[in-house]
């Protein structure tokens, strides 16, 4: 990357290799590296807690993660049989409960990204998808304090 | 009073905690044996009120309550699990004991960092329980008068129970050891 120059150009100079799921019938996305997976959803456990849309634990085998309920931030309801999408946030992965629809991978060139109409730290870009506007969203610092708008 | 052989011990796996474990709506808890001073039979359990047994005084309430979430509609087989920790008593409703479990302290696992508010210092960590987890509760938060709850004086109408109606977990289920082994 050049000297003075941001990363958010040194990102944008690539083509970005997404992720595109749904939830509530809504397309979403996130860059594919943000991604740890794509598993059945295996059934929460409830956890008594005053954290923001973290309120869950799902266990997958003998590993245990911490559920975000990406579908409550956004007033939404997952549609269908849940699957589970492995979200690598900054602190650890995390479960997010996604619509039955499996994700698609897409690679979308810099150039078609752009800033969404209303600011959002949780979304890095937006991308027009078959004519749909799809944000993208910021796994890696989602709805954490260290959130920035990059 | 508290269960007999409770305390931390050191196994062949290592050192292990002895917890008792009920469900209370959706959550699986874990009470440290230590904390758990009497089980209260299903004919116990509706009583209203608080109760008194070894002239201590239990105020009771539903852990859903202290939980912040609903009990299961029509729970088959709720008990009242009374506890106890530095001095502070409470009783709890919960709807259903799942076991007394032995489990190795290595399997013990704080909650994720994802969990950034006061339920840190709710839950001492959690570990696999069955076919899910079990949330392992501080003793000292668990019989801590609730905010804005109100006093927890004894009142002076508890409800006596006699000593055999309210024996400790040990002597009416029996142990599980959870995995003890599973630790390389």
């Amino acid at each position: 990357m050049l000297k003075g120059q941001s990363k958010q150009v040194g990102e944008r100079a690539a083509n970005w290799s997404l992720m595109v799921f749904s939830i509530g019938g809504r397309m979403l996305a996130a860059r594919t590296e943000d991604v740890g997976g794509i598993l059945p959803w295996a059934g929460s456990m409830a956890v008594p807690s005053r954290t923001p849309y973290v309120h869950a634990l799902v266990r997958n085998g003998e590993a245990v993660l911490p559920v975000f309920d990406l579908a409550e931030m956004l007033q939404l309801h997952v549609q269908g049989a849940p699957m589970c999408l492995v979200a690598k946030r900054q602190d650890g992965p995390m479960a997010i409960c996604i619509d039955e629809a499996m994700p698609k991978l897409v690679t979308v060139e810099s150039t078609a990204l752009y800033p969404p109409v209303q600011p959002d730290p949780n979304i890095l870009w937006q991308c027009q998808l078959d004519g749909v506007a799809v944000p993208i969203y910021a796994f890696s610092h989602l709805a954490t304090p260290t959130v920035t708008t990059s | 009073m508290s269960l007999r052989g409770q305390t931390k011990s050191v196994a062949g796996a290592g050192a292990t905690e002895r917890m008792l474990v009920v469900t209370s709506g959706p959550v699986n808890l874990a009470i440290s044996a230590t904390a758990v001073e009497g089980i209260l039979p299903p004919e116990e359990a509706g009583a209203k009120g608080p109760v008194m047994v070894r002239e201590i005084t239990y105020p009771v309430t539903n852990l859903a309550q202290k939980l912040g979430h609903s009990s299961a509609a029509g729970a088959t087989d709720p008990r009242i699990i009374l506890c106890g920790s530095r001095g502070a008593h409470r009783g709890f409703r919960v709807d259903q004991v799942l076991g007394l479990t032995e489990v190795a302290i290595s399997l013990l696992s704080p909650l994720p960092p994802h969990f950034t508010g006061e339920e840190r210092r709710w839950f001492k960590g959690y570990f696999l329980y069955h076919e899910g987890v079990a949330l392992w509760a501080d003793s000292d938060w668990l019989v801590a008068p609730d905010p804005g709850g109100g006093s927890l004086e004894p009142p002076a109408d508890a409800a006596r129970i006699t000593v055999e109606h309210a024996k400790p977990a040990g002597e009416i289920i029996e142990l599980e050891v959870v995995d003890a082994e599973r630790t390389k």
